[in-house]
């Protein structure tokens, strides 16, 4: 199985927060190159972080105490933190929060609540962490009319090819968008 | 002690931190033992492909 990304990703993410999707854990279970990738990037000092409800989205397939713990130990073996209190963290930030339901509308279904929350999260650290990206599948629920998609990285399976992608925050989308609504 | 109160000794914590990446931790285990988790968990799920997400590009669906 092939993985393919830009040759100078581990060294671009080094020093970055990164901010990782359900769909991500699932591609690390089933492409050993893809995990490898992830503790690379650790090691890199990139710092990989989730949320509770991803575990959640992640771990719902456990039967048994025993099983829950092997997809905290798979979390845990690649050295992400999960930030716990994520949404206090961000109801003060009222504004943005009714922004980004506004531009994920896909159709009448709105985006996943767990989607919403690493949006928020993205945009919320912006300001505060040297550099934070989203990594995630989904291209469809993450707007580039808020969000810019930097990077991809192509996983190869026996029935086709799956992407990952990145975001990260854009100040100069944000603005425009701030300046309509006022 | 309850029933309860056992078992819930008996699950794993996760690395939950309250900001900062201060609290970032280092990776416990080597990237066998990874692979060794990885390989129980794919077991565990049943429609595995599914989980992954349905093909992302319509054109190669078609190939």
């Amino acid at each position: 199985m092939k993985l393919v990304h830009n040759n100078t990703l581990i060294s671009k993410l080094s020093n970055c927060h990164l901010l990782l999707d359900a769909n991500v854990f699932f591609h690390a279970v089933a492409n050993d190159k893809f995990y490898n990738l992830l503790l690379d990037l650790h090691e890199a000092g990139c710092a990989l972080l989730t949320i509770p409800s991803v575990v959640f989205e992640f771990a719902r397939g456990a039967q048994s105490i025993k099983q829950f713990n092997w997809y905290v130990d798979f979390i845990n073996s690649l050295g992400v933190a999960t930030y716990k209190d994520v949404e206090a963290l961000i109801m003060r930030d009222r504004a943005f929060s009714v922004l980004l339901q506004k531009y994920t509308k896909n159709g009448k279904k709105g985006v996943s609540y767990t989607d919403f929350l690493l949006m928020m999260l993205l945009h919320k650290f912006h300001h505060t962490a040297d550099k934070i990206y989203l990594m995630t599948a989904n291209y469809i629920d993450i707007p580039l009319t808020i969000f810019d998609r930097t990077d991809l990285i192509a996983l190869e399976y026996q029935h086709g090819v799956q992407t990952q992608a990145l975001y990260k925050n854009s100040s100069i989308k944000l603005q425009e968008l701030i300046r309509a609504e006022v | 002690m309850t029933n309860l109160d056992k078992l819930n000794k008996k699950v794993h914590e996760l690395n939950y931190v309250d900001s900062g990446r201060a609290a970032i931790p280092k990776t416990h285990q080597n990237r066998k033992q990874g692979r060794e988790l990885a390989k129980k968990i794919r077991k565990n799920i049943e429609s595995y492909q599914d989980e992954i997400g349905p093909q992302q590009h319509p054109n190669l669906q078609a190939q």
